[in-house]
């Protein structure tokens, strides 16, 4: 019952949030220097065109105005149109928003899996030249910039040995194809670049994982379930390993957040069609309904996200008392 | 936990078998339905030239939505000839002020309708309306106004369904030019609201009568093109198929050209061209000069007295308002070293003005102010400036020669040069600090004239107009960036807009490329190839001047001998 | 430090300093004079002070302090080992080992940042001929020449510490280093009358030049300073303001952690390009700008984390024991829930470092970072991506040398968190 309401409460507070993060976002995109239209500008264009752009757009009323107009279309849900892409918002949104979710999701499975996995490895071997290799190597692996991650992994496995596709989501054709080769196709193309997005939060949850299971492994209730002739599988599961993922379903939260908005090196590098690269275009170009369409949506997976790593921490730590 | 680690190899090894069976992209159609790929970096904005601000965006709806006249470029004589293209021949009328143009009876729209006089009519209503607020509103500048306001409907005259006559203000030799934009569906686009089509989706599925047509755009993947069956502007493209492929990042579309999967790259660097063409034996460099240049922007006005103002309150900037300052900056940069450390063969220094393309107007015997670093010294000193106070500055009147280059972030070779620039400018006591801006910053506040210096570039247009980079009025010529502000050379400008022919205007111009030597009102730097990679299998291209995609209609494929790619590492 | 250790550092800096005497003499001249000055009393230096002068100065004061040190350690293991003759030492613990090296690491990248100055052999932001030593790989040659400066500003009172100082200050602001592929290019490019060289020699690239024909080893010593003082900065700034939110929304219930914990959201949501793009335009490009929008994009993770784990804590028996003896909030935050998160918290800061450095490469990479002509390791990465295939030099060396400070970070960090947590009081299960 306390989860229900506590899921409630969280989505309320989140409300007034989203809506902060709006007006916030509205104001901060006109005060960026620049504005949409001397874009469009060049030599041999005539300076009343950007008049008459202004008013298209709707920026020449007065800030309060446009707020307000904003304001009640969003309610409305008319998310407004993309200056640059001629489009309504959300149809702009939905064409890029499954792109990212599906790269996104790909590289946390990975993530999970390969994380759980070399931790777990390192615990199994404390203290081995694997744990401290392991340390060494997340860490070294962490700190190399994705791009040149990515990089490496287009010339080993796309250049080099031809295995996966160097770049898009489909192949050329692609999209003509139905079924289960389309399905392989894109997941052809997914490996990459989910690959390099994982790579650098694997690194993270690897090592919050391996210093929190150590952590865990050291208190007396451990000791004493040893003690008391449990097999080690046994103590793992139920005695380690719930106490453990604290702090990396807090991490994996936020990870999550990061992956959903879009990871921008990575999908230029792939030409990956997603979320990153759009917002960033859109800041870029001071498409202002569309960088305020990024964001909310970024900011609704991300709250999304947050909500789902506090609730199952607290289904894992019973401890934990919902506020 | 060691099942566990069993568990998940099985899935491993299927996802790398799935990936062994991948094919190189682009192939598959390679053998019996002529398809071409090209890889571009950005996605197209608009697919109505109402509206398309990208270079490849223009090129398209030239494909997809032909022109009256099409263009060719002369590349011995240095201008535009035009020949036939939606209309079939064209006769002048009235001293030469009016164009009677005779359309190809039997032009179809995709959808089936006849393209008629009064699409062509629309299409200038559309461009020259400001509700529609379109980027090419300048097109209907020289058309003829009655009373002396616009009436596009009695300036672009419907006669009949084949024949539109275009009433100009006067006879010149932009006529064609202006007359050769793109012609849009009168009805489709009569019904919808003008201030709307920027919106209407109209502009993403358009019906169009070009030799191509669009058959798939999938946002910031790709464009497919397809040829136009029906077309007989001027006849159905010979490729089935030209896809364009947006990649963004340079490494990987010159990998993908390397091993086949694309055909065409443009925007190649001038070491990677080197690189192409020693080791990769299907491949084909054409390097296209003298449209881009880069410069160095000195305001020759004072930022705080600059933006709203005339001639009469204009205040001469405080390092570089004097001529004889910018000269001396201009001998104190190395710019041979620069084009040959950078651009190699696919460059040159650029003075004057004027690109070396158009031969009839470029001053052939003036050379550029050659890279003397005693003499912009001692040009320095006459000027005033001295090393005073022994810190390695000059200064003048206790104000230190010492300023910020602002450069538009993003292009990586503009950073280097800058740098370079820096350096060369330090051996004259010159401090000159770098700052990146991000481009739209940079643009809005540059043609508000409030930076002090800059490294920025221009594309020239192929049509002589240079009214918008050095006419006096600096409220009505934003992109005169310099402030620059000459009587001798707005009578040139005004001269040269009323003559017959422009080659006419050749000794003027090359009175106005001796000012601009004189004056020196920024320091061009040089003319930037654009180099593009095509594979040796395309034939029929005619890259150059024009654009990439120019006549694309015309390319085909060699079938009969397959070009493999030979690329050694 | 062992004996080998002192004496192969010690041959470092003799070698280094026989090459370098110049600079080192003129910085401490400088350093002395100036102080002779103020100390005295004499006329105000005005509109000669110049910021670089202070970089010289620690360098300086960092060099003679290093000198004596490890003179001082020399004459001490010399005495141990003469006292101490035949017991033998027992093998250190591998984490001592571990920590050791890591120390050693983190010791010398700190001797090098401080002293840049004089290790960079080759003036960083020289650039040399472009069409001859530009883009050269690691180990190609050059020449350099060395030109004395103008000579600085005329003085009524010539001679005494005025006069050193001036001379010293020309010497390290004014000199003209030029480089270039051999040496019979040199005279084509000076400007003007530049006197004959103070010195001329050939050099070795040791690490290959980049595409303004700098000296990559020069810009990589250069450049430790900036990133490292950026990585560190905006690190702890992450950290502070992390670990406040995290402490405070974890140990409060209610309002306040609802709040915080929804702002930590928003600035999530907010693109972090746009925050860059922001704080720039408004504040302007310096380092500090780069530091502080750095940490305000990173700190929400580390607050989210922190706060997990308070969550976590706060309810045990050990927090409750301490609350009702009364233990203000802020004792049992410092001395009961900081020891316990320590090890969290130290991992956060040095992926947060990790992070920051990084950041500063992505800001490069777009042009919003370091301005040229500085070099940080940053901006190195940044610009080496159209380069990877061709000149990978640009950018492979920044990595590693990058790679190397993380993980001596991390062990240094890891260990400390290990001894810590032993010292620190312990949860209450240690009953008894």
């Amino acid at each position: 019952m306390s989860l229900v309401r506590f899921v409630t409460r969280r989505v309320l507070h989140s409300v007034p949030m989203l809506f902060g993060l709006g007006t916030l976002v509205f104001f901060l995109s006109r005060l960026l220097p620049g504005d949409p239209v001397s874009l469009y500008l060049s030599p041999g264009v005539p300076p009343g065109v950007a008049e008459h752009l202004r008013s298209q757009f709707g920026l020449d009323d007065p800030l309060w105005e446009q707020y307000l107009a904003w304001l009640s279309s969003t309610f409305r849900g008319e998310w407004g149109y993309s200056f640059a892409h001629g489009a309504p918002v959300d149809e702009v949104l939905l064409q890029f928003l499954p792109n990212t979710l599906l790269l996104g999701g790909a590289a946390l499975v990975l993530e999970c899996v390969l994380a759980f996995l070399l931790a777990a490895l390192a615990v199994r071997f404390t203290g081995s030249w694997f744990d401290r290799a392991l340390s060494s190597l997340t860490l070294i692996v962490y700190s190399l910039p994705s791009f040149w991650v990515g990089i490496m992994l287009l010339s080993l496995f796309s250049f080099s040995f031809t295995i996966f596709p160097s770049s898009q989501m489909h192949s050329v054709g692609g999209e003509q194809m139905s079924g289960l080769a389309a399905v392989v196709d894109v997941l052809k193309h997914l490996a990459l670049p989910a690959l390099t997005v994982a790579i650098p939060g694997t690194a993270v949850m690897a090592r919050y994982l391996r210093t929190s299971i150590t952590e865990t492994m050291k208190q007396d209730y451990v000791v004493a379930a040893v003690g008391m002739g449990l097999s080690t599988g046994r103590v793992f599961r139920s005695y380690i390993l719930p106490n453990s993922v604290g702090p990396v379903i807090s991490v994996l939260g936020i990870e999550i957040g990061v992956l959903l908005t879009g990871v921008l090196v990575t999908e230029t590098l792939f030409a990956w069609p997603g979320m990153g690269r759009l917002a960033v275009m859109a800041i870029f170009t001071r498409d202002y309904p569309l960088i305020i369409g990024c964001t909310l949506c970024g900011g609704f997976l991300i709250v999304a996200a947050n909500l789902l790593a506090d609730a199952v921490r607290a289904w894992i730590d019973p401890r934990i008392r919902l506020p | 936990m060691g099942s566990r680690v069993l568990r998940v190899l099985p899935c491993l090894f299927a996802i790398a078998l799935l990936g062994c069976e991948t094919k190189k992209e682009g192939m598959t159609g390679a053998s019996h339905r002529p398809v071409v790929t090209i890889a571009i970096e950005g996605d197209i904005d608009s697919f109505n030239p109402l509206f398309a601000e990208d270079i490849t965006a223009g090129e398209i709806n030239d494909l997809l939505f032909p022109a009256l006249v099409s263009s060719s470029f002369d590349i011995t004589s240095g201008e535009l000839t035009y020949g036939p293209l939606l209309a079939r021949s064209w006769e002048y009328a009235d001293e030469g002020r009016d164009v009677v143009f005779h359309l190809l009876p039997n032009a179809r729209w995709t959808d089936g309708s006849p393209v008629t006089a009064r699409d062509v009519q629309l299409t200038y209503e559309l461009y020259g309306d400001p509700a529609v607020a379109s980027v090419r509103q300048a097109a209907v500048d020289n058309l003829r106004r009655t009373r002396g306001e616009l009436d596009v409907r009695k300036s672009v005259e419907v006669r009949d369904d084949s024949t539109v006559v275009f009433h100009f203000a006067a006879a010149s030799p932009g006529q064609l030019f202006d007359a050769g934009l793109p012609i849009l569906p009168a009805h489709v686009l009569e019904k919808l609201p003008r201030k709307d089509l920027r919106t209407d989706p109209v502009s993403t599925s358009p019906v169009s009568f070009g030799p191509f047509s669009l058959a798939r755009w999938i946002p910031l993947q790709e464009v497919v093109l397809e040829s136009n069956a029906q077309s007989v502007v001027p006849y159905p493209a010979k490729l089935s198929q030209l896809i364009l492929r947006i990649i963004p990042e340079y490494r990987t579309r010159l990998s993908q050209l390397e091993s086949g999967e694309v055909d065409v790259v443009g925007g190649i660097r001038p070491e990677d061209a080197r690189e192409l063409t020693r080791n990769a034996a299907a491949v084909e460099i054409i390097s296209t000069p003298g449209r881009d240049y880069d410069f160095l922007g000195w305001n020759n006005i004072d930022p705080e007295a600059a933006a709203t103002t005339t001639s009469a309150t204009v205040k001469p900037h405080k390092l570089f308002g004097s001529s004889g300052v910018r000269r001396a900056l201009t001998m104190a940069i190395n710019r041979e070293e620069l084009v040959e450390a950078y651009l190699g063969d696919h460059g040159r220094v650029a003075f004057g003005g004027i690109s070396p393309l158009f031969t009839w107007a470029y001053h052939q015997s003036m050379k550029p102010l050659p890279f003397d670093p005693q003499r912009s010294s001692s040009l320095l000193e006459e000027e005033g400036w001295r090393d005073s106070d022994g810190d390695g500055v000059l200064d003048k009147n206790g104000l230190r020669f010492s300023f910020v280059l602002k450069v538009p972030a993003g292009n990586q070779m503009r950073t280097v040069v800058a740098a370079a620039v820096q350096q060369q400018l330090r051996h004259v006591k010159i401090e000159m600090r770098i700052e990146q801006v991000e481009r739209a910053t940079f643009w809005q506040e540059v043609t508000m004239r409030k930076y002090d210096a800059w490294l920025a570039g221009f594309s020239v247009p192929l049509q002589m107009q240079l009214d918008d980079l050095w006419g006096s009025d600096l409220q009505k010529y934003p992109f005169n960036l310099m402030g620059f502000q000459n009587a001798r050379v707005d009578s040139i400008l005004a001269a040269v807009r009323s003559l017959k022919a422009e080659s006419d205007g050749a000794l003027l111009w090359r009175e106005f490329q001796e000012i601009v030597q004189e004056e020196q009102p920024c320091t061009f730097l040089f003319w930037i190839n654009n180099i593009v990679a095509v594979n040796k299998r395309v034939r029929g291209t005619r890259i150059g001047v024009l654009g990439t995609l120019h006549h694309a209609w015309e390319w085909h494929v060699d079938t009969t001998a397959q070009v493999v790619t030979a690329v050694s590492h | 430090m062992k004996r080998p250790s002192i004496i192969l550092f010690g041959s470092v800096l003799v070698l280094v300093s026989l090459f370098q005497y110049r600079l080192i003499v003129a910085s401490l001249v400088s350093l002395v004079s100036w102080l002779g000055l103020e100390l005295g009393l004499r006329a105000p230096l005005g509109s000669y002070w110049n910021g670089s002068l202070f970089e010289y100065w620690l360098a300086g004061i960092v060099w003679v302090t290093t000198v004596l040190w490890l003179v001082r350690s020399f004459i001490v293991v010399r005495q141990r080992r003469s006292n101490e003759r035949g017991s033998s030492q027992g093998v250190p613990s591998p984490v001592a080992r571990v920590r050791r090296v890591s120390r050693r690491i983190i010791g010398g990248v700190t001797f090098v940042a401080l002293t840049s100055p004089f290790l960079t052999l080759v003036d960083p932001n020289v650039q040399g001929s472009l069409v001859t030593t530009r883009l050269l790989p690691p180990l190609s040659t050059g020449y350099l020449q060395e030109f004395p400066g103008p000579g600085g500003p005329a003085h009524t009172p010539a001679g005494g510490l005025r006069q050193l100082f001036d001379e010293a200050n020309d010497y390290l602001l004014n000199r003209t280093v030029l480089l270039s592929g051999q040496a019979s290019e040199v005279p084509q490019r000076t400007s003007q009358q530049m006197g004959s060289p103070i010195r001329a020699f050939p050099v070795v690239f040791l690490l290959g030049t980049d595409d303004n024909a700098r000296d990559v080893f020069s810009r990589i010593i250069a450049g430790t300073r900036v990133s490292l003082g950026i990585g560190l900065g905006a690190a702890l700034g992450a950290l502070l303001l992390g670990a406040a939110i995290g402490f405070a929304s974890g140990m409060s219930r209610g309002i306040l952690d609802g709040v915080l914990m929804r702002l930590t959201d928003l600035f999530l949501s907010i693109p972090s390009l746009f925050l860059v793009i922001g704080i720039l335009a408004f504040v302007g490009q310096s380092i500090v700008t780069i530091v502080v929008v750095l940490s305000v994009s990173g700190w929400m993770g580390i607050a989210r984390v922190v706060r997990g784990e308070v969550v976590a804590l706060r309810d045990r028996e050990f927090v409750l024991a301490a609350t009702l003896l009364r233990v203000s909030t802020w004792g049992i935050v410092t001395r009961h829930l900081l020891p316990n998160l320590w090890p969290v918290i130290v991992t956060a800061t040095v992926l947060q470092f990790a992070n920051a450095v990084l950041g500063e490469a992505s800001l490069g990479f777009l042009g919003l970072g370091i301005q040229p002509p500085t070099a940080s390791w940053g901006n190195m990465m940044g610009e080496a991506t159209g380069y990877l295939g061709s000149a990978w030099w640009v950018g492979v060396f920044p990595g590693i040398l990058l790679a190397a400070v993380l993980l001596a970070a991390h062990s240094v960090g890891e260990t400390t968190a290990v001894d810590g947590d032993l010292d620190a009081p312990a949860d209450g299960a240690g009953l008894g």
